[in-house]
């Protein structure tokens, strides 16, 4: 399931998907596949994109 | 020493000198993969790995079946190893887990090219001179360069594919 949230949250922050991925020290790749849905990341990486984002891991990757 | 030994004595100094340089310049940063590419890599190893055993199995069944004669068997188990690393390496690239987080295609493009380049040359001259079967034969020494020329031909044709995809994905 393609994460919007995620997509969103980046969008509004102005970065692009190479820059989140510069701040959270993963590839563009990466960032791309999470946003996706093709790759769950850990808790270590989804903890780094919500600092990143100014977001918590709930707004980011809760899904009711 | 024949011109096979000094071939295989040649690759090997190459390979180690290339050895070398990379890992002088492959410092802690430049070789990160990130959780994703290790996972994907560890996988690529396992297929790797699989194709090799079952590649050995219909070797050793050709072999005892006297099927395969055109080959000596220290060059099919030379082809078996390089085929394992390519199948590793265009798994990799097909997945984004070939270059680290901070690797360049470029670079890896141009080494390539250049490999391909040799090898190919090679070949064509080796073949041209009547040279590529030894005794109705393709020995390690005659045949090793055409089988580079292929398997990286192979790597680098992906890699192009790759990258023009993910320039594309990354403008969007």
């Amino acid at each position: 399931m393609k994460n919007l949230k995620l997509k969103a949250a980046r969008a509004a922050k102005d970065l692009s998907q190479e820059q989140l991925a510069q701040i959270c020290h993963v590839s563009r790749q990466t960032i791309n596949a999470i946003e996706k849905g093709d790759y769950n990341p850990t808790i270590n990486l989804c903890i780094a994109i919500c600092k990143a984002l100014d977001r918590t891991l709930d707004e980011l990757f809760w899904e009711d | 020493m024949n011109s096979g030994s000094v071939m295989a004595l040649g690759i090997m100094v190459g390979v180690m000198i290339g050895a070398f340089f990379l890992t002088r310049k492959c410092g802690k940063k430049e070789c990160e993969y990130d959780e994703m590419q290790l996972k994907i890599r560890a996988k690529g190893y396992q297929i790797g790995f699989f194709t090799a055993l079952a590649l050995l199995i219909v070797l050793v069944f050709l072999y005892e079946m006297n099927l395969l004669t055109v080959v000596t068997p220290g060059f099919a188990a030379y082809t078996v190893l390089i085929i394992c690393v390519t199948v590793f390496a265009i798994y990799c690239i097909l997945h984004d887990a070939f270059l680290s987080i901070s690797g360049n295609a470029k670079s890896y493009l141009g080494i390539f090219s250049l490999v391909v380049l040799v090898e190919g040359f090679v070949t064509v001259r080796y073949a041209a001179n009547g040279e590529l079967l030894e005794n109705g034969q393709l020995t390690f020494g005659s045949g090793a360069p055409a089988l580079m020329f292929i398997c990286f031909l192979a790597i680098l044709i992906t890699l192009i594919v790759k990258t023009v995809r993910n320039g594309k994905e990354a403008e969007e």
